[in-house]
């Protein structure tokens, strides 16, 4: 496991945590891979410059 | 026979109701099987709605526009007494439905006639329809290979002829995926054109109810059988119904149109892209416009996705996560996991994605994309070359169409008549995407009609369902 996929997998246990969810062993694998996804994403997107006024959709 | 002609014959008196339901069913008993479309017959339902269909033209009376026409629902409609599945092992115990869908409503109002449920992918997240609990639904045009998703049921009983017409839902392109990959003719309306009431929910941000025909006379009859407003749908929009039929036959004279570039000139097969390209020229736009910040919408539509629908099944996730699909779970439980900053990040640039969008509309009535990047792979596709790099083939179906239901927009999936022309491997099935702006499905038809009407699109029909 790559240090990025160890410190999504840490995160995931913390947050799950937080929110009361159970990971089950064998799901946090898939977990990861589909944070790891999702952080690629929110890496991408937070390229984009953007003002104080630039409000979110609804 | 098209379900607007079938409509005309039995409010002509010309065709009984019951024979056409009847044969329906029949083609459903011989095709089904192989396909894996439907995962519910009803066939008592569909029976008892052609007979009041059959009174109602005995005495007199206009049974509506749809009148006997089978209609095929995706199987997170509520059906009265049926349970809602969604695609999901966990909602087998579900109660029946109190009530039909709105849609369903008016559908009944306008005289079809329910048919069954159709498979799809689990709670809708997907583009396959690779089902683990109901199995896979198989392409009509080749059963080795998906028919697409979330919407794969449905597109799969339209193209193999057991039914006419079927409705689905889009929430990142499960509507324009496997209509394309199907080769159907596939709307996905306005965001709050239609009602989504008693449709269980995947994305309440991007969830659309839509339709998909062989005929693109038919898509339009659908789509206006559905419209009226619904107080109890929140994100519906109050508006006059707006006919897609009188739209037909208008023609684009007038309209600006052109083809996407940029993000919608990448990410697929060449297929894809010659696909467009052929469309464009047949409605004789020749230049291409590149919108600033397409694939960030896409990213922010994953995100997105992932958080609302997270929410929609966090009981579940903590309660039973065992009885998800695999493919689905780990997502779910991912996007329950998510930041909240990503998610805000994402609704801001998407609202930045839309404005970029609506700028283009200033100086431009249509908009020419692919629909998916690369024909029907086989069941079980994983990963998949495009530009000389290996990517998740299920994911890559929605690099077209999720930009574009991210921010609302109307769009169409119209299949080519001979695929071959736009370098179809094996022939599969190939689409183009038309957009249009906000409420404008109208223009969509009005190109539809016209690419119908040059013999350029028509659903191809399968081999082995003719």
């Amino acid at each position: 496991m790559s240090q990025e996929e160890l410190a999504i997998e840490s995160q995931a246990l913390a947050a799950a945590a937080l929110l009361g969810l159970p990971l089950a062993p064998a799901h946090l694998p898939g977990v990861v891979a589909s944070l790891k996804v999702a952080a690629g994403a929110a890496a991408f997107i937070g390229r984009v410059p953007l003002s104080p006024v630039d409000e979110p959709d609804r | 026979m098209s379900a607007a002609q079938l409509a005309d014959a039995i409010r002509g008196g010309r065709q009984s109701a019951v024979a056409a339901t009847a044969q329906a069913l029949a083609n459903v008993t011989a095709r089904n099987p192989a396909l894996n479309a439907f995962t519910t017959v009803t066939a008592d339902r569909a029976l008892a709605e052609a007979a009041a269909v059959d009174a109602t033209v005995a005495a007199g009376r206009d049974p509506g526009t749809l009148a006997g026409v089978p209609v095929a629902v995706k199987n997170l409609f509520d059906l009265e007494g049926v349970t809602t599945r969604a695609g999901a092992a966990l909602r087998g115990e579900a109660p029946p439905a109190k009530a039909d869908a709105f849609v369903i409503a008016r559908l009944r109002a306008a005289g079809a006639v329910i048919i069954g449920a159709t498979n799809m992918d689990e709670f809708a997240f997907g583009f396959t329809t690779e089902n683990s609990h109901d199995g896979p639904t198989r392409n009509p045009h080749d059963l080795t290979r998906v028919a697409g998703g979330s919407s794969g049921g449905s597109a799969a009983a339209v193209a193999s002829g057991m039914v006419p017409l079927a409705i689905g839902t889009d929430t990142n392109g499960s509507i324009r995926v496997p209509a394309a990959l199907c080769g159907v003719f596939g709307l996905k309306p306005s965001f709050g054109r239609l009602s989504r009431r008693g449709a269980f929910p995947f994305v309440a941000s991007l969830d659309h109810v839509g339709s998909f025909a062989r005929d693109v006379t038919d898509l339009a009859l659908i789509y206006d059988a559905m419209q009226g407003f619904d107080a109890a749908d929140p994100a519906q929009a109050r508006r006059p119904p707006e006919s897609g039929i009188s739209a037909l036959s208008q023609g684009i004279d007038g309209l600006r149109i052109a083809t996407l570039g940029g993000h919608f000139a990448e990410g697929g097969h060449a297929e894809a892209f010659a696909a467009a390209s052929l469309a464009a020229q047949q409605l004789g736009a020749t230049h291409i416009v590149v919108p600033s910040l397409a694939a960030e919408g896409r990213a922010a539509a994953l995100l997105i996705t992932l958080a609302e629908g997270a929410s929609v099944h966090l009981h579940d996730l903590r309660a039973r996560p065992g009885a998800f699909d695999p493919l689905t779970r780990d997502r779910l439980l991912s996007g329950a996991l998510l930041p909240a900053q990503w998610v805000i990040q994402a609704q801001r640039v998407r609202a930045m994605w839309r404005a970029a969008m609506l700028r283009l509309f200033f100086d431009h009535d249509l908009l020419i994309a692919p629909c998916v990047p690369f024909v029907a792979q086989p069941i079980g596709t994983a990963m998949i070359e495009v530009a000389g790099r290996l990517v998740p083939a299920r994911p890559q179906l929605g690099w077209f169409t999720q930009p574009i239901s991210a921010i609302g927009l109307p769009a169409m999936s119209v299949p080519l008549a001979d695929p071959t022309a736009a370098g179809a491997p094996q022939g599969l099935p190939v689409a183009v995407q038309l957009i249009a702006p906000p409420w404008r499905e109208d223009i969509l038809f009005r190109a539809a009609g016209t690419l119908a009407r040059a013999s350029f699109a028509a659903s191809p029909s399968p081999k082995d369902f003719r």
